[in-house]
């Protein structure tokens, strides 16, 4: 407890230093906010001028900006990890008492609280789609668990910060598995489902609609997100 | 020659760092995506993706790589050489413009194929990736970490963003065209529709006063926060 | 070769000058040291030689021409080696000297030959980035030399480095210095300066306290003293004797004669000692 105070300490410091992490919990909001706002508008618009209802998407649309939250904030602890890497902390974290088991679930614990609460708190302005609590809180697991996948892929695979922007252009792309995932209608969909989010994204929308899907979706995602969590931190945890 | 070979140089350093394998997967997922839209939305959709992506890539990966060269001390070791800093500029900006354009041209290609005007296309792609490569430099020269720099890129970059508003149909305001996006907004719609010559015209100069302001800009805070400071530490 | 005159310099937004009033010149062929503590206007005056702080009030003048006269055809002819390694470390070293190589459009040397020089052609096609800190360090001495600089300026050259390499290096520096070329040496390593500088220059807090050969230094701050050192029933005893016509010193011949001397040495002062007493600040 009082190693990771002191971890604490040191990032408290550097929230009032600079407003990263404040930002990370700001910027998701802001887009909650604008979404909830816009989409009604752009909705109303696109139905009166083309004929186009938006709405159907509405369920899609709340998916895909829950799983943005959490990888967004998932790459700025990537990218910290990445620093602590250049600047050589992480092989002192590793021979200090804290050790890199240490080290890396403190790391992990703030973007998967965050990644947790603030989905919630993003579905809630948004108002686009509800689902109960209960069947909520298994997908929200999962929704948390995108973060550290990300911060895990950016600090194993990414050797410095500039391959770690090339990495996480990658990892955009699994925000492209939802969509994919609702448009495609053959089996071929189930492609994406190497992408951990489309699970998430089909068992949101599954759950909107009562379908018995969800079940199925909830358990296969579950575990994808673990296995895929667990391989990640192993990865780190015997490469560095 | 010098240009040329640290071009050539830089283009090898993206390589090394992944930056065309990362394009050359998102270009597919693009096309593939793009592909599975109806013909009728293909095109606003390829105008989308091309300019919301590939053609602003610039400002994403130089605020990597100037924070990396800052961090290995690489700028004092490269300008007590004969290597000027408008020619260090001059190389970033055209390996990065290769890299947006390529990607760009790609998935052009693959998703609405030659019903485009390429010189248009090609023009907008340049003009864009040009400006944003030089707002991600001057932005960089001044951030600490990437952290930083992506958190303050996303305090202003939604504004260049906002004209697209206008090609969804969603909202018009002539104030948009103040705006350097708007001009490649109308470059690119202009490389599938066709543009007014005083479209075009309005087109490239804003582009180009905005590429100057730029240019001096970067220059100036290059100067001032990079070179000023190279060599160790200086009060 | 190079002839500083009255140099002050201020940074912006700072009250006091950074370097307050300058004099020295460098003779072609010479090498010579700038020595002082961190913060002292070394990197600064640096700085200044080399180009990259502009706004200085005196004279520089390097090769006949005053600094300000200089376009980047000047870069052509130095080379700097700065004390932190500065290199791409997903390139080999070899595509790091290539690289740097091709900035320079007058005469070059083949990075390979200067691998061999510092002992590092066997690492030639290995990454940088699985350098240590001395390969690296070694690596960065090379970049300075590769267009054939006729003045090079090098930070702490020999910082981070084993004795065997670190003695490499100096060899180098003296093989280049008998080539002809002028050598700007800055450092606080004082054995360093010793070893290498035909002159050094001590400054401290923007002034030069002094400019003079560690030679001359040493014998004239040093005691004319010979200090010996023998045993004597199991114990280790010693004496001194002025030096000054110890030939004819009665004392002096019979120890030696008589005793079982172990060492003898005149008592030099070291370029430490003298910096400490003349600028009466220690360089750590």
């Amino acid at each position: 407890m009082k190693r990771a105070a002191v971890l604490l300490k040191g990032d408290i410091k550097n929230i009032s230093r600079d407003p990263i992490l404040a930002m990370s919990v700001i910027a998701p909001l802001l887009a909650a906010v604008g979404v909830r706002f816009l989409v009604p508008f752009a909705s109303g618009l696109l139905l009166r001028e083309l004929s186009f209802d938006l709405t159907i998407y509405n369920e899609l649309i709340a998916s895909t900006m829950l799983l943005v939250t959490p990888l967004m904030i998932g790459m700025l602890a990537g990218f910290i990890i990445l620093d602590e890497k250049d600047e050589n902390l992480l092989t002192y974290f590793a021979v200090t008492p804290l050790t890199k088991t240490g080290y890396l679930i403190y790391r992990m614990t703030f973007p998967i609280a965050a990644g947790f609460i603030m989905s919630f708190i993003m579905l809630e302005i948004m108002n686009l789609a509800r689902l109960s609590f209960i069947a909520l809180l298994p997908i929200m697991l999962m929704v948390s668990m995108e973060a550290p996948m990300a911060a895990l892929l950016l600090g194993r695979f990414a050797t410095n910060k500039v391959e770690g922007l090339a990495l996480s252009k990658a990892i955009g792309i699994f925000l492209l598995a939802p969509i994919a995932g609702y448009f495609i209608k053959s089996n071929w969909q189930l492609l994406a489902g190497i992408s951990p989010t489309y699970w998430v994204s089909k068992a949101f929308i599954a759950g909107i609609n009562s379908q018995p899907s969800y079940w199925f979706y909830i358990a296969a995602g579950l575990v994808i997100h673990i296995i895929y969590i667990y391989m990640m931190f192993n990865s780190f945890e015997s490469r560095q | 020659m010098r240009l040329l070979s640290a071009i050539k140089f830089d283009i090898r350093f993206q390589l090394r760092h992944g930056f065309y394998y990362a394009y050359l997967l998102v270009s597919l997922i693009y096309i593939l995506l793009i592909r599975l839209l109806p013909v009728s939305v293909r095109e606003l959709a390829t105008i989308f993706v091309v300019f919301t992506d590939p053609s602003v890539l610039g400002f994403f990966f130089i605020g990597g790589i100037i924070l990396l060269e800052k961090g290995q001390n690489i700028f004092e070791s490269l300008f007590v050489t004969p290597y000027r800093t408008w020619e260090y500029q001059i190389s970033k900006l055209a390996s990065l413009t290769l890299l947006a354009f390529s990607s760009s041209l790609v998935i052009v290609l693959a998703t609405v194929g030659w019903r485009v005007n390429i010189l248009l296309l090609t023009v907008g792609i340049l003009l864009s990736s040009v400006l944003f490569t030089l707002f991600g430099m001057t932005l960089a020269f001044i951030s600490k970490t990437v952290n930083d720099y992506i958190i303050s890129s996303l305090v202003y970059m939604p504004v260049f963003f906002l004209p697209m508003l206008e090609l969804f149909g969603i909202y018009k305001t002539p104030l948009f065209l103040l705006l350097p996006t708007k001009a490649t907004l109308l470059l690119m719609q202009g490389a599938f529709s066709g543009i007014s010559l005083l479209d075009f015209l309005y087109s490239i100069s804003t582009l180009a006063v905005w590429i100057a302001i730029a240019w001096i800009w970067a220059q100036n805070w290059f100067h001032k926060y990079i070179i000023l400071r190279e060599g160790g530490v200086s009060k | 070769m190079i002839e500083v005159k009255d140099l002050n310099f201020a940074y912006p937004n700072s009250k006091e000058n950074t370097l307050k009033g300058l004099n020295f010149s460098i003779e072609k062929g010479e090498i010579f040291g700038f020595l002082g503590p961190s913060g002292a206007g070394k990197s600064t005056t640096q700085k200044i030689i080399i180009g990259i702080l502009k706004n200085y009030i005196g004279s520089v003048r390097v090769m006949g021409k005053e600094l300000h006269e200089l376009k980047s055809e000047y870069y052509e002819r130095i080379g700097v080696s700065f004390e932190l390694p500065n290199l791409y470390s997903k390139f080999t070293a070899l595509e790091n000297l290539e690289f740097f190589r091709s900035l320079y459009s007058g005469n070059t040397e083949n990075p390979m030959e200067l691998l061999a020089m510092v002992g590092l052609e066997e690492h030639a096609k290995m990454r940088v980035s699985d350098f240590s800190k001395g390969m690296k360090m070694r690596l960065n001495f090379c970049r300075s030399l590769l267009n054939k600089p006729e003045i090079i300026f090098l930070d702490e050259p020999t910082s981070g480095l084993d004795p065997v390499n670190a003695k490499k290096i100096k060899d180098i520096i003296v093989q280049k210095k008998n080539e002809g070329r002028t050598i700007f040496l800055t450092t606080h390593n004082m054995n360093a300066a010793e070893d290498l500088c035909d002159r050094v220059a001590f400054i401290v807090n923007g002034e030069i306290s002094l400019i003079d050969s560690p030679r001359q230094l040493m014998l004239d701050k040093g005691k004319k003293t010979l200090r010996v050192e023998y045993r004597e029933k199991g114990s280790i005893l010693k004496r001194d004797f002025e030096l000054k016509g110890i030939g004819d010193n009665e004392e002096f011949l019979q120890m030696i004669k008589e005793k079982e001397v172990e060492t003898m040495h005149t008592l030099e002062a070291t370029l430490e000692d003298i910096f400490i007493e003349v600028t009466g600040r220690s360089l750590a």
